[in-house]
């Protein structure tokens, strides 16, 4: 069999088929097949009940969305009639951030495929946890099965559907697992995909990739000064700092380096408001941040490079003093000031490094949205964030995908980057 | 700037008062002068509201100090062409020996900069090794300099530390074996005389210190104290850093020893300096301390908020030096990592600064989505 020589280099976290070449012969599934829906809510609560991933909240975070009624809700949501899953699938995880893997073989198996996920070589406690309970969980099964009547626990079959694998970049193994599959998808950003994609697949395989992106906070600085500098003190304070907490999460959490942080913050709104406002809420990030996040000396070098470099390359723009290097702001007055043949994505660091941009109107946005704008996050009232999507909408820009309240950037769901998963890992028989 | 002026003290002789009246003079003008010169300088001055005139006003009424001026990251100097003088004055231009694939910096330099390195680097080095020129032993292959047109850290660095040579001497060819018949002649020819030997510290790990070693224990004739060369009269002076050594953990100190066992040579001085502020470079004295000359400054920056570190502690580098005019490269905030040991008052006698540098700063390690972020384009 080819997989041995390939298997011997793997480090197998989890798998249940005995060979990927078994796992191609397994029959695709109906999307939110029953038998996936029960083994999904089975690990949920596991994951729960677990007392090492008790004290996770990322883990808690995956449990609460594999639970059985969101995944029953989002069956719902989902318009499956004639659909089927497409098979085998690859799924090639980002080195960076621990849980991916999982929600993205979570995704294909509710479309309906087995899974060979490559997850990152880092070896993250995530993985090894993650798979310990889908083991337990196989082994609670079997236990059943044998005590007990057989028909209760028919998703035994369903872990065969389920390989973890973690590989060091090895071209002759991607190239094999490649040729196996039906659908590839790859994480990871633009240098990945390009690396991955040197290994062909075949004609009618199905990718999908996430590449790098750019993403912004939209806050209405009049709804902002209301919600903040409201009469009720105490009101105020407690908004403050849960806005520095839904910031906090979606940006220094992941070092700012995730796809859905914001790089750039567009203030919207009188000028008044809009100074009121920045005051207001920088200072309430800082005084949130300042014993939570250290940051790496390279990290303040870096930054302090790209401010320099924003003040060299778009004319009149302001760093901002600070007290310390945990925040590194940039003002631009302008984006037409921006080089020609350069985009904002060029003037990020990670780490917490802002461009910000005030007006008081939408128009900035089609100045500078283009196909890498994936998430804005905003602060504002239900309608003004309606009207931004209506915005990209009328206009016609090619970028944002998701639009969603400060806090959630990372929020996954089977709708991500603009694809919706259930349908690009299906097909559709007419 | 009057450079004559300014470089009329000796390399050790300001103490702390005198040291910083000298720096926020010349810095002030420096950086006005940068501010009037380079338009990108002055951009980046601007975009955090530093205005030279108003500033010299607050440091002449004690308010601020040339700490105060920006530094910019070094890395800069590969991002830009950065220059304070008109294209026709650059008489050279220096490069980093920056690795593959890797931008390099580039700095300019007009005549009078680049007669005030060597000025500089004159000054301070005879300090260590006296006024005379000296028979030179340069630790390297002179194909490193064959090339005129391109002026990497290493080529400069010999080309340099040349000016106090009478007659030079490449230890090595071009294939990096050691010359030791010629060596012996050159020896042979100055017994009795102290003899300079130049080179970049792993260079002289790798293919001298090994090889004479090597050479010994094959037995090839070494002399009764186990010399195959004997340079017991040699002053060394190497620098270039200390990273491929670490990760053969090789200290310091090892280094000297060993040095000592297989060529008897005592003297042996470290410099820490960069291309981006060729000349005002810090030497170890004999008590391993690396000094801080009269046209320069460090200032350890603590990672956090860039404050000012206290001696001891560990920190980011940031070099400050009088010589740059023709690029703005006065005040630059480096990516090493090191400590001011204390100041006027080395035994060496040396006055000033004296310093310890710790390596680089690590690479980032980082959360986040895109696997392929990376510091230090």
């Amino acid at each position: 069999m080819e997989d041995k020589k390939y298997l011997e280099k793997l480090n197998i976290y989890y798998m249940n088929a005995k060979s990927f070449g078994d796992m191609q012969s397994l029959p695709a599934l109906l999307p939110f097949d029953d038998r996936v829906v029960d083994l999904l809510s089975e690990l949920s609560s596991a994951i729960r009940k677990d007392a090492v991933a008790k004290s996770m909240p990322v883990l808690q975070t995956f449990a609460f969305f594999i639970r059985k009624a969101n995944l029953l809700q989002m069956k719902e949501e989902h318009s499956i009639t004639d659909r089927i899953g497409k098979g085998l699938s690859l799924h090639i995880a980002p080195s960076n951030v621990p849980i991916n893997f999982a929600y993205s073989m979570v995704s294909s198996l509710l479309a309906g495929n087995p899974c060979i996920v490559r997850a990152s070589s880092k070896d993250f406690d995530e993985t090894k946890i993650i798979c310990r309970l889908i083991k337990e969980v196989q082994e609670s099964i079997q236990n059943t099965v044998q005590d007990k009547d057989a028909n209760e626990v028919d998703f035994a079959d369903i872990f065969n559907y389920m390989a973890v694998i973690s590989y060091p970049h090895d071209k002759e193994i991607t190239d094999y697992l490649s040729s196996l599959v039906n659908v590839r998808v790859i994480w990871g950003g633009d240098n990945t995909i390009a690396e991955i994609r040197k290994s062909p697949i075949r004609p009618r395989c199905t990718e999908v990739s996430f590449a790098d992106r750019y993403s912004m906070l939209f806050v209405d600085a009049g709804y902002f000064v209301s919600q903040s500098d409201g009469s009720d003190k105490e009101q105020s304070a407690k908004y403050l700092e849960t806005m520095a907490k839904q910031f906090f999460n979606d940006t220094y959490l992941f070092d700012q380096n995730a796809c859905g942080s914001p790089r750039l913050i567009y203030w919207y709104g009188e000028s008044g408001d809009i100074e009121k406002s920045k005051s207001l809420f920088w200072d309430a990030i800082h005084g949130y941040l300042k014993d939570k996040y250290e940051v790496q000396p390279v990290i303040a070098v870096d930054k302090t490079t790209m401010a320099y470099k924003v003040a060299t390359e778009i004319d009149d723009s302001r760093i901002i003093p600070s007290e310390d290097n945990i925040i590194t702001r940039v003002e631009i007055d302008d984006f037409n000031q921006l080089p020609s043949g350069k985009t904002l994505a060029d003037f990020e660091a990670p780490g917490g490094f802002f461009l910000e941009y005030s007006s008081d109107s939408l128009e900035g946005l089609k100045e500078i949205v283009d196909e890498r704008f994936q998430t804005m996050t905003f602060v504002c009232d239900e309608n003004k964030a309606k009207s931004l999507k209506d915005y990209i909408v009328s206009n016609g820009l090619k970028g944002v995908d998701r639009i969603v309240p400060i806090g959630h950037s990372a929020d996954f769901g089977l709708v991500w980057d603009g694809y919706d998963l259930i349908d690009s890992f299906t097909r559709r028989i007419v | 700037m009057n450079y004559d002026e300014i470089l009329k003290p000796a390399p050790y002789e300001l103490d702390k008062v005198a040291k910083t009246e000298y720096l926020n003079s010349a810095l002030c003008e420096l950086t006005r002068h940068h501010y009037s010169s380079c338009e990108t300088y002055r951009k980046m001055l601007s975009a955090q509201d530093f205005d030279p005139d108003s500033f010299e006003v607050q440091v002449k009424s004690g308010e601020k100090s040339y700490k105060d001026i920006p530094f910019l990251p070094v890395r800069l100097f590969k991002e830009y062409d950065l220059r304070s003088t008109s294209e026709e004055d650059v008489v050279k231009t220096m490069t980093s020996s920056g690795t593959t694939g890797q931008n390099r910096s580039r700095i300019y330099l007009d005549k009078e900069t680049s007669r005030n390195q060597t000025k500089v680097l004159t000054s301070i080095v005879s300090d260590y090794i006296g006024k005379k020129r000296l028979p030179m032993i340069v630790l390297d292959t002179s194909a490193v300099i064959k090339d005129r047109n391109l002026f990497t850290a290493r080529g400069a660095g010999i080309l340099g530390f040349s000016i106090f040579a009478r007659e030079r001497f490449f230890a090595f060819d071009e294939n990096m074996n050691l010359d030791v018949e010629g060596l012996k002649a050159f020896l042979g020819k100055y017994e009795g005389q102290p003899i300079f030997l130049f080179g970049f510290t792993f260079m002289i790990w790798q293919y001298f210190v090994k090889e004479l070693e090597k050479l010994r224990n094959d037995d090839k004739d070494a002399d009764s104290n186990g010399y195959i060369l004997d340079l017991s009269n040699g002053i060394l002076i190497h620098g270039g850093g200390w990273k491929k050594l670490e990760s053969e953990a090789v200290s310091s100190e090892d280094f000297k020893a060993k040095l000592k066992d297989v060529c008897g040579i005592e003297h042996v001085h470290d410099y820490y300096g960069m291309v981006e502020q060729t000349g005002t470079i810090y030497m170890e004295c004999d008590e391993g301390h690396m000094h801080v000359s009269s046209y320069s400054d460090v200032i350890i920056r603590r990672p956090q908020d860039y404050s000012e570190a206290d001696f001891g502690e560990e920190g980011l580098v940031e070099v400050i030096s009088v010589l740059p005019y023709s690029y703005p490269g006065h005040v630059l905030l480096t990516e090493d990592r090191g400590m001011v040991l204390g100041e006027d008052d080395c035994p060496c006698g040396r006055k000033g600064k004296y310093i310890k540098i710790l390596g680089r700063v690590k690479n980032a390690e980082i959360r986040g989505c895109s696997d392929t972020f990376e510091t230090r384009k």
